[in-house]
């Protein structure tokens, strides 16, 4: 279901209205997992199987590593991290890693190839692999105050994490010690309006209107069909490429973030105006901001703390962007993408130790910043395409076709439409700036009219409605 | 919650504004799509609300049929769309209270996957209402397009350089041919026909005659494995003593853009040769 769907908003406003009702008060829990499930299983039923199974083993593990002395907390832990990580391989990477063995068809290999990707499971099961570390590390909570002795209501909790239908398909990802402890009864009174109106606005607009709009423009980049463009146009799309992923979940999350607080729930900000970044390290602090995280705490920092010496670290960095390259989808070319990143991190690292990097001058850092904008667009291009021949098809495209012409009208309609549908980005990042000066303080009364207006663009200028692209993580 | 109130007011002062910006202009003057994916749902919500009273006849298809100037034919609407197939035209028409008299169907682009949420998004319910009543929410009423047509019509003169286009359009022509030269899949043709046969039923049980028809493509084209195969597919799924067929003339040569899409000149040449087998056909139906 999508949150853009008429039929997510019927859901939406059901959920809400026996949410709150004080009737219901009791069953405030029951009634979020039983819309959370709906909203899962509507395009995909038979997962839903799947996901119990992931909440069913996370929860039992969970449950027996807090309040089962007779278990081995360490071997608990590390079976359910097995399964979740196992769950990954077998429904997202067999094919991966089936294909370059190169098995002839066999009831396997068909087996492992026809599993459909369920929706979520990049997600749900990074959630579970939180849950069982925070947990067994008790970091930052004490069990006995967030997982409780009667296992019904343990497993119901963890289905809440786990299913909540703000995160559950496409995140953002959520770890346990963040939810866990506002799981609780909730009401009316207490939601901020208007800081949820603005998520949700803002989100819905930069989903609805650019993203939706900017994919059908951005559609052309698909060989061969690139090749009919001047190179200009090939570089605009690129920019439009990454203005469209960005708008497409920043979007996603912001929406999400505005849903969770209806119902009471607070996520972190997910996205912090990546483009204002000047490291390759503080990208990745602004940029998909809870996978970052999530990486650096269960895997880059295990792996650093686990022996001592640089060359570790630079290893850590690199595998971990390998491993988050890989997480956006089963395709070499993701690997390649995350490995490209990695090799940034680890250079830009090794120039700051040196004192080679260290940029005081603001113009110097703003250079710096433009760099690393640009690294990240065109490194896209790996994003873009499943296979490297045709990324590698667009690069060459881009050199040899003549670069300031246009071809056809097709070309200027191109152009004109992108640059139209990244102008909003803009005006978001220069609202962004705007804030901090007394102008706008001034003009706070009056804000509202910019969300008005946005919502009235959203129903008159919205592009067809077509999965988040992070559906498919 | 103020906040809240304030934005929906406001929202409802610029939806008004709009509706009556659009209203007095007129309804054609404000006509405006970004892209060949908006025009199609443009072409299609223009059938479902309004042209479906006006046409006995529909031609369905992919964008090698768009080249049809079906407003040179009276009596004929097109909801062919590029990049999709024939099944998405032949989803609304089944799916539609209302059904022309004769249904065209091209045969070239069956191989291609069905676009399941173009229809379902037309056809959504909440949607379909609200835009039935409220035109400014319709595809080709869009804000930010029209100020894009009008900038592209004051830009474009300045830019356009139609150097190298032929270059890229050999290189379509490749890469069609050495597509066309795959022999389809069995399987994927039974499938495809399979889905044809249910929709044609449909049709037929709401009273609808069925043509098929084959755009001519450029002549090295033509003999290939794909094309062949899909022409034997049809003849053996639609028996050509029930079904009408119209096959592009005999030693004809149309000149094509890129191996399938025909030139504006050849265009309107296979319009006059199309238009003359449709009032054949329509004789033959009556």
């Amino acid at each position: 279901m999508l949150f853009n769907s008429f039929v997510f908003i019927g859901l939406l406003v059901l959920t809400f209205g026996l949410y709150y009702l004080p009737l219901l008060s009791r069953w405030q829990r029951s009634i979020l997992i039983l819309s959370s499930t709906v909203f899962y299983s509507y395009h995909q039923p038979a997962m839903v199987g799947l996901l119990l199974m992931s909440v069913l083993v996370n929860a039992l593990a969970s449950y027996l590593i807090a309040h089962d002395p007779g278990v081995n907390r360490v071997h608990m832990a590390t079976l359910g991290i097995i399964f979740n990580t196992g769950l990954l391989v077998v429904f997202k990477y067999s094919s991966l890693l089936i294909l370059p063995l190169g098995l002839g068809p066999n009831p396997l290999t068909t087996f492992l190839l026809g599993i459909p990707l369920p929706l979520g499971i990049s997600f749900f099961t990074f959630q579970g692999i939180s849950l069982l570390v925070d947990v067994k590390k008790e970091n930052y909570f004490r069990n006995e105050q967030l997982i409780p002795r009667s296992f019904w209501h343990h497993f119901e909790r963890i289905f809440l994490f786990e299913a909540f239908f703000a995160h559950a398909i496409a995140g953002p990802i959520v770890k346990a010690h963040d939810f866990l402890p506002q799981i609780s009864p909730k009401k009316l009174s207490t939601i901020h309006w208007e800081t949820t109106t603005k998520a949700l606005i803002t989100g819905y607009f930069l989903k609805m209107v650019v993203a939706d709009n900017l994919k059908d423009f951005t559609v052309w980049l698909a060989y061969p069909y690139f090749q009919q463009f001047s190179g200009s146009t090939l570089v605009l799309l690129v920019f439009g490429y990454y203005f469209q992923l960005f708008a497409d979940f920043a979007g996603y999350s912001l929406i999400a973030i505005g849903l969770a607080r209806m119902f009471g729930y607070s996520f972190k900000p997910n996205f912090n105006f990546p483009l204002l970044a000047t490291s390759f390290r503080e990208l990745w602090t602004r940029w998909h901001i809870s996978l970052t995280n999530f990486l650096r705490e269960y895997l880059f920092l295990p792996i650093v703390r686990a022996g001592s010496g640089k060359w570790r670290r630079y290893f850590g960095m690199l595998f971990v962007m390998i491993v988050a390259g890989l997480w956006h989808g089963a395709t070499w070319n993701f690997a390649l993408w995350g490995a490209l990143h990695g090799a940034a991190l680890v250079l830009e690292n090794i120039l700051t130790k040196k004192k080679i990097l260290m940029m005081k001058s603001p113009f110097l850092k703003f250079l710096k910043g433009i760099f690393i904008f640009l690294f990240s667009v065109f490194s896209l291009i790996l994003f873009k395409f499943s296979v490297l021949h045709d990324s590698l098809e667009l690069y060459k495209t881009i050199q040899s076709n003549t670069f300031w012409f246009f071809y056809s009208s097709n070309d200027t309609k191109i152009v004109i439409y992108t640059l139209l549908y990244i102008a909003p980005v803009g005006f978001y990042y220069f609202m962004h700036f705007l804030k901090k000066t007394s102008w706008y303080r001034a003009f706070l009364p009056a804000e509202f009219l910019i969300y008005a207006f946005l919502f009235f663009l959203i129903i008159v200028n919205s592009g067809m409605a077509k999965n988040f692209i992070y559906f498919q993580f | 919650m103020v906040f809240l109130k304030k934005i929906l007011v406001v929202t409802v002062l610029f939806l008004g504004s709009y509706v009556a910006l659009v209203k007095g202009l007129g309804p054609t003057k404000w006509l405006a799509t970004q892209h060949t994916y908006q025009e199609s749902l443009a072409k299609a919500e223009q059938y479902l609300y309004y042209t479906h009273q006006l046409c006995p006849r529909v031609v369905v298809g992919s964008s090698l049929s768009s080249m049809i100037q079906t407003f040179r034919i009276p009596g004929t609407c097109s909801l062919t769309f590029p990049g999709q197939t024939v099944f998405e035209g032949l989803r609304l028409l089944t799916e539609n209270d209302s059904s022309p008299t004769c249904v065209y169907i091209e045969m070239n682009a069956v191989l291609r996957s069905e676009d399941k949420e173009f229809v379902d998004y037309l056809q959504s319910p909440v949607p379909y209402f609200l835009k039935k009543y409220l035109r400014v929410m319709r595809h080709d009423k869009q804000p930010i397009a029209k100020i894009g047509q009008l900038i592209h019509g004051i830009v474009e003169p300045h830019l356009i350089t139609n150097t190298t286009f032929d270059k890229h359009s050999t290189q379509l022509h490749q890469y069609f041919r050495k597509e066309s030269d795959i022999s389809p899949k069995e399987y994927i043709l039974d499938r495809q026909m399979q889905r044809m046969e249910e929709l044609v039923s449909i049709l037929e049980k709401k009273g609808c005659q069925i043509v098929f028809f084959e755009m001519p493509i450029s002549p090295d084209l033509t003999n290939l494995a794909q094309p062949r195969a899909i022409r034997a597919f049809f003849l053996k799924h639609f028996s050509p003593t029930k079904y009408t067929y119209i096959f592009p003339e005999k030693d004809k040569i149309y000149t094509t853009l890129d191996g399938i899409h025909l030139t504006y000149e050849a265009a309107l040449e296979y319009t006059a040769y199309f238009k003359k087998q449709v009032q054949e056909a329509d004789k033959s139906l009556q």
